[in-house]
């Protein structure tokens, strides 16, 4: 019996069997996109493709040999702690010091795909489908749109999961493997949205031309400050990407203290966070619902998919960049606040970064450039940074708000126990 | 048959299997598309870049503007244009469209004369753009170059259907309607994306940080038929056309190889015109124009009405 194991073993081993290596995909979604949009009628040349894959493999390595270039004005290892990464990449196992290697093969990336494209083999099974980090954009963090996520912001996702999604807690890890995850994550995003500007800058080469020539050894001078122009061209890309990472930190939405209330207090605050929800300042009836069961705006697709296909009404641009490895598009619905489920977390803090920063990549607003800043007019028409707290409140306080005549409902059960929220 | 047997048969069948089928024909030879040599010159390259980039930016020879010129022109259409769509209102009706009143898509629009609305033409080159150099920057621009511009909406549509500013300028975003929009702005390449709710009556500042190759979406997702395009541009030269077609961008660099883009929302970047009558192709809409100082230059560019096709 175990003789015959073995052999099946040996055969396999003997006839060159196992998995090829890891390999970062193309980004052939975007590449279709700029290349469609510049007017490229026969989409991108082969050359052209195979000098952004070279210069990516040049400056961020393979999945099993990450690297990270240099960026010029920024300090090494500030945006992402470079020796963290060998933990996270290569096929799962162990060093001969026993510490760990393969950590996003093992944990993430069945979903998350080898490139951080969201397409691994469990994607496409899953609802909501799993981010794709090459577009640099996030969702659930403490910094407006258009600013990247802190360290600490991708950290708790990892550690909390994203609930009421395929997403699980990873609280279990050591706290070494879930920094070098999220390092890893980091370098995925950062990569991706290279590629994407290295596929931008594409877009102007001459058919035969590659993005930075290589250069026979012989080569003239003119050529090779040709090729430094190419070069610096495709560095203005990384750091550009880079500093954005960079600066995160520095733009983390402040959060007011939070008065503690008394019971009475905070009825009045939900009831007053409810006048919000309805009023045209905040607003979030017209996507949210009447009844705030997430059913005021449902036809509206995600910027991940959105930034393809538009509006989704022509099926025909669906099919082409489902066919080029777009998940089919999912609408997006607001949040049934009802169920008490907070995919960013439940912390008073998640909802207020979410209210006052929306979520990027997503329909929903940020309410930040309607809150009163001191120099604003008294008589303009703003919500105080306490309003916002009132709508977390009442936020809070929905999954447990009657549904059916939900006005007489608030007012009997506050009028029976004044002194007790809901 | 024992047991035994038939398991010891089963698993010589999976050796066999193991052996000529599943595992084996996953070997993959090396991507045709990466050569290692390659990867290891361009490696180089990019590493010894530092100090050779800026030796090469002593050196290299940069042309320079000798004077200014005005560009004027218009674009027309020739042929009959598609039937505005109506788009689909499906909320806020006495707002949105007051009286029952259909609102129709903007994605092109031509006025009886062939003028053909929101035509955009933008400096792309040569380079990046020196702003500030008051040789390339004619000092009339100076005084809006970190101004803030109005962005309005009233009955649910973008008052400016394409809206073109500098990076350095801020957009201040209205709303004149009396329900509430959110201005959901894309962003693309170093423009950020931005998305606020505009109560009714109130405003919102929009910095876009950075210039974007080509325009970008902007809608309102509680009003998801509202949809408008943007540019963000480093450079002052850029231009929408009226709903005439025409256009003009004063005081542009003269003497030096210039190149625009022209892009509409509908045919995306134009690349098939009828220039002074004679047909030409502008690869991915770029066109190239060296202008002579004082001397005002004319586009009138006819575009056949299969170039918004699609």
């Amino acid at each position: 019996m175990r003789s015959i194991v073995s052999l099946i073993g040996l055969v396999a081993v003997v006839s060159g069997c196992g998995a090829p290596n890891a390999e970062f995909r193309r980004y052939t979604t975007f590449a279709h996109k700029v290349a469609e949009s510049a007017g490229l009628e026969k989409g991108f040349t082969r050359d052209q493709l195979q000098g952004v894959d070279e210069v990516m493999l040049a400056m961020f390595g393979s999945p099993d040999e990450p690297a990270f270039p240099a960026i010029e004005g920024i300090e090494a290892g500030k945006i992402l702690n470079v020796s963290h990464l060998k933990l996270a990449a290569g096929p799962m196992g162990s060093d001969e010091h026993g510490n760990p290697r393969g950590l996003y093969r093992e944990h993430c990336a069945h979903c998350h795909g080898i490139t951080g494209d969201g397409v691994g083999p469990t994607a496409a099974f899953l609802n909501p489908y799993p981010r794709d980090y090459r577009k640099g954009q996030f969702k659930f963090k403490s910094t407006p749109v258009g600013q990247k996520p802190t360290h600490a912001d991708l950290k708790k996702i990892v550690l909390e999961g994203v609930p009421g999604t395929a997403m699980p807690s990873f609280k279990l890890l050591p706290d070494l493997e879930v920094e070098a995850l999220v390092e890893y994550v980091k370098y995925l995003a950062i990569r991706g949205e290279v590629e994407r500007g290295l596929l931008d800058l594409s877009t102007n080469l001459e058919d035969k031309a590659r993005l930075i020539s290589v250069l026979p050894t012989n080569a003239d001078d003119q050529a090779k400050s040709a090729q430094q122009e190419q070069v610096a061209a495709v560095k203005d890309v990384v750091k550009t990407v880079a500093e954005k990472w960079d600066g995160a930190a520095a733009n983390i939405t402040p959060i007011p203290q939070r008065q503690n209330l008394t019971g009475a207090e905070l009825a009045a605050s939900i009831k007053h966070g409810r006048e919000l929800f309805y009023g045209s300042i905040a607003n979030c009836v017209k996507c949210h619902g009447d009844s705030a069961l997430g059913d005021g705006q449902t036809t509206d697709y995600d910027e991940w998919a959105k930034e393809f296909i538009n509006d989704g009404k022509n099926r025909d641009v669906v099919r082409r960049y489902v066919s080029l490895g777009l998940l089919p598009p999912r609408t997006i619905r607001p949040r049934n606040l009802r169920q008490g489920i907070y995919r960013g977390g439940l912390r008073p803090i998640d909802l207020y970064w979410r209210i006052m920063n929306g979520i990027e990549g997503t329909p929903m607003p940020a309410l930040a450039a309607n809150v009163r800043k001191p120099e604003d007019p008294p008589e303009a028409k703003k919500l105080n940074a306490e309003e916002i707290w009132d709508l977390v409140n009442y936020v809070q306080s929905l999954p447990y708000e009657p549904i059916n005549n939900a006005n007489d409902a608030y007012r009997e059960a506050h009028e029976a126990m004044p002194e007790r929220p809901l | 048959m024992t047991t035994i047997g038939r398991t010891s048969a089963l698993l010589s069948c999976m050796a066999v299997a193991a052996a000529s089928g599943t595992g084996c024909a996953r070997h993959l030879p090396p991507p045709e598309r990466a050569i290692k040599t390659n990867v290891v010159a361009l490696r180089k390259a990019l590493g010894s870049a530092a100090e050779a980039t800026s030796a090469a930016a002593a050196n290299a020879p940069v042309a320079e503007p000798t004077g200014w010129a005005t560009i004027k022109g218009s674009f027309k259409l020739n042929g009959t244009p598609p039937q505005r769509a109506p788009l689909a209102v499906t909320k806020d009706h006495e707002v949105c469209a007051p009286g029952g009143k259909p609102v129709l898509s903007e994605d092109l629009v031509v006025d009886s004369s062939g003028g053909i609305k929101d035509v955009v033409i933008y400096l792309a080159g040569p380079g990046k753009f020196p702003v500030g150099n008051p040789k390339w920057e004619h000092s009339d621009y100076a005084a809006a170059a970190t101004g803030s511009s109005d962005y309005d909406q009233k009955n649910c549509v973008f008052l400016t259907h394409m809206f073109g500013m500098r990076s350095k300028q801020k957009a201040r975003i209205l709303n004149s309607d009396t329900v509430g929009h959110n201005t959901n702005i894309q962003g693309g390449g170093k423009t950020a994306p931005f998305n606020a709710t505009i109560p009714a009556g109130a405003s919102a500042t929009y910095d876009p940080i950075g210039e974007s190759a080509e325009p970008f979406g902007v809608s309102c997702s509680i009003h998801p038929w509202m949809s408008a395009r943007m540019i963000v541009r480093d450079s002052p030269y850029f231009a929408v056309t009226k709903a005439d077609g025409t256009f003009e961008i004063a005081n542009v660099p003269a003497g030096v190889p210039l190149e625009f883009r022209v892009w509409q929302e509908k045919s995306k970047f134009i690349q098939d015109v009828t220039l002074r009558g004679k047909q030409e192709k502008w690869k991915s809409g770029r066109f190239k124009i060296t202008l002579t100082p004082n001397e005002p230059a004319t586009m009138d560019v006819v575009v056949d009405v299969a170039a918004f096709g699609k």
